[in-house]
């Protein structure tokens, strides 16, 4: 894998006649996804007239409203803000809330546990503990409603998706691959490898926290068994982490 | 007595309901949505006096059958498609009314791609994340089907029947398009290719995006480069591994793994949107600030869409019993043409 190309980044672009794309790297990296993060912080101070502003892996998108305000303007006010500072050494990723999601590892619950280990060339019990062990940040959401990409994992987790997606996976499947971890809120076909499930739920529609995750939480998983996720108990885990119902 | 509505009992696939959609929510993975013709879906809430935000039922390429449960004030709007109230043609862009018991059929498109149903005040659905929009993918708001019955945020209507003229924007065959961050990974001959050919909307086509056939054969999958996933914007026209272009519409996905070579100004998205399968058109290079020019534009004829309503008038021949069609509806007072 050869290194992020970074001479042409930082760049501003115009997506669309309603938005804006401020792309950091051309791929994932630590530091640019710290500075993805940092600068979508940063447009929270964000002049009237941008609706929305939303991270990826590798960029920010801007939407705005150009009837309110002009997209000159708010290319120029994006080039200062962007020009004030190093993004990239922008400090730790985890500027959210911290989350200790219960995992159900293995078994029906993550099918693709020893199919891992075997790739890694090392025990499943290994791969568990490694995964357990890992303080993932929340990149971005993305491709289905409060989907998290979590990164980044150790070294054995460096396997590729399968090429074909399988039959979909349920919500809180813990997915991996390219040392990237993956967890949908809904039911997704996928081609990412499946090693667990949590049972928190992370996407409620209905409910006053919509969306349990945000972009730049730190997320890391704690193994328990079968029968405590059949007892989880979503209002209590909410409850602790200080999060009042329904 | 039951409140009144309208019962679906035939539905043709891709209806949904549409409102304005859920901005705001795109860094939790959620799409805007929103109605594929937002001047189509203004059109009905003019006709009715709705606010700008109310929901109906947005239908694509047919619509279904109806029957009312008491006594509705209905209107239709988009794509005009063949409609009968038991058995009577019936105007479209227009308000209908229906008695208890009155079956409504919305049949062929004669013209687009998306026609709309509304009632008076808009679909009472649920409101998920802001929005009465259905997400079929992920399951977001109502998913419209035979049994159910569509209620009425209102349950009665103040205004007189009205109807709109058919907007031109039916009969465009271009077009425009922006450059887009990723336009510089393709090479000159498929950007010159974009202007160049002539693209034909292939059947394969949903509220996600609409994949396209082009005359001059396929573009270059960005050779050998894998693009890492970045923001996709409604109008994006990606290119696939095989070459295709496909316009990412009101539905796509927030991220996406394919390069984009352009975007369709947001003027336009609605015009390609109302395309039918098989319509042969072009693409024109233009600038931002035309492009701002012409959204201005849209808003202003979408803003001033309650001046054009004008009475509903219909041919004697269209109506299967003149006695119990109200005549009041179809008198031309002659000093309307203007909401007060």
């Amino acid at each position: 894998m050869t290194e992020p190309e970074t001479d042409r980044y930082p760049a501003i672009h115009q997506a669309g006649d309603r938005a804006l794309l401020v792309g950091f790297g051309d791929r994932y990296a630590a530091e640019v996804s710290r500075a993805v993060l940092a600068f979508d912080k940063a447009m929270g101070s964000a002049p009237e007239g941008v609706v929305e502003t939303a991270p990826t892996v590798r960029s920010v998108l801007i939407v705005f409203d150009p009837l309110r305000l002009d997209s000159q303007c708010l290319l120029d006010w994006c080039r200062s803000l962007l020009e004030s500072r190093n993004w990239y050494s922008s400090g730790a990723t985890g500027q959210g809330r911290t989350w200790v999601l219960p995992a159900v590892y293995g078994g029906d619950a993550g099918p693709d546990l020893n199919e891992i280990a075997g790739l890694a060339g090392t025990s499943a019990e290994a791969i568990v503990q490694g995964h357990e062990a890992s303080s993932l940040t929340v990149l971005c959401l993305g491709f289905s409603p409060g989907l998290a990409y979590l990164a980044e994992l150790p070294e054995e987790f460096a396997v590729p998706r399968r090429e074909a997606f399988g039959k979909p996976v349920p919500a809180g499947s813990i997915l991996v691959a390219n040392r990237q971890g993956v967890l949908p809120a809904t039911p997704i076909p996928t081609g990412w490898r499946c090693i667990g499930r949590t049972p928190v739920r992370t996407f409620t529609p209905g409910s006053a926290r919509p969306f349990l995750l945000s972009p730049g939480d730190t997320v890391r998983f704690s193994r328990i068994t079968e029968s405590e996720a059949r007892a989880f108990d979503q209002r209590g885990f909410l409850e602790e982490h200080g999060i009042a119902g329904p | 007595m039951a409140l009144p509505g309208l019962r679906i009992v035939e539905l043709a696939p891709g209806a949904v309901i549409q409102d304005l959609g859920r901005p705001g929510y795109r860094r939790f993975g959620v799409t805007g949505g929103g109605a594929m013709d937002r001047f189509a879906l203004a059109e009905g809430q003019a006709i009715l006096g709705n606010d700008a935000d109310a929901a109906a039922l947005e239908m694509f390429a047919t619509g279904g059958l109806f029957r009312s449960e008491g006594k509705l004030t209905l209107a239709t709007s988009g794509a005009e498609m063949e409609v009968s109230v038991n058995g009577s043609r019936a105007p479209w862009r227009a308000a209908i009314e229906l008695g208890n018991g009155d079956e409504l059929r919305i049949g062929a498109a004669l013209e687009g791609a998306y026609g709309y149903l509304h009632m008076v005040g808009g679909m009472d659905c649920p409101l998920v994340l802001g929005s009465k929009s259905s997400h079929s993918p992920s399951g977001l708001g109502q998913i419209p089907e035979p049994g159910q019955t569509l209620r009425p945020v209102l349950q009665y209507s103040h205004c007189r029947p009205r109807a709109l003229d058919r907007p031109d924007y039916y009969s465009r065959r271009t077009i425009r398009i922006l450059d887009g961050p990723q336009s510089g990974l393709f090479s000159e001959r498929d950007r010159h290719a974009l202007v160049s050919s002539q693209f034909t909307v292939s059947g394969r086509r949903n509220r996600m995006g609409m994949r396209l056939d082009c005359d001059g054969g396929a573009f270059d999958a960005v050779s050998g480069l894998t693009i890492a996933s970045d923001a996709i914007v409604p109008g994006d026209i990606q290119v696939s591994g095989d070459g295709v272009a496909t316009v990412l519409m009101a539905d796509s996905q927030p991220v996406g793994g394919y390069p984009r070579i352009a975007n369709v100004i947001s003027a336009d998205q609605h015009v390609l949107a109302q395309f039918p399968s098989g319509t042969v058109f072009r693409m024109e290079r233009t600038e931002t600030r035309l492009a701002v020019g012409e959204l201005m534009a849209l808003e202003r004829d979408i803003r001033a869409m309650a001046t054009r309503l004008r009475p509903v008038v219909r041919d004697p021949s269209d109506i299967g019993n003149l006695l119990g069609f109200s005549m009041i509806s179809g008198v031309v007072r002659g000093d309307e043409g203007h909401e007060d």
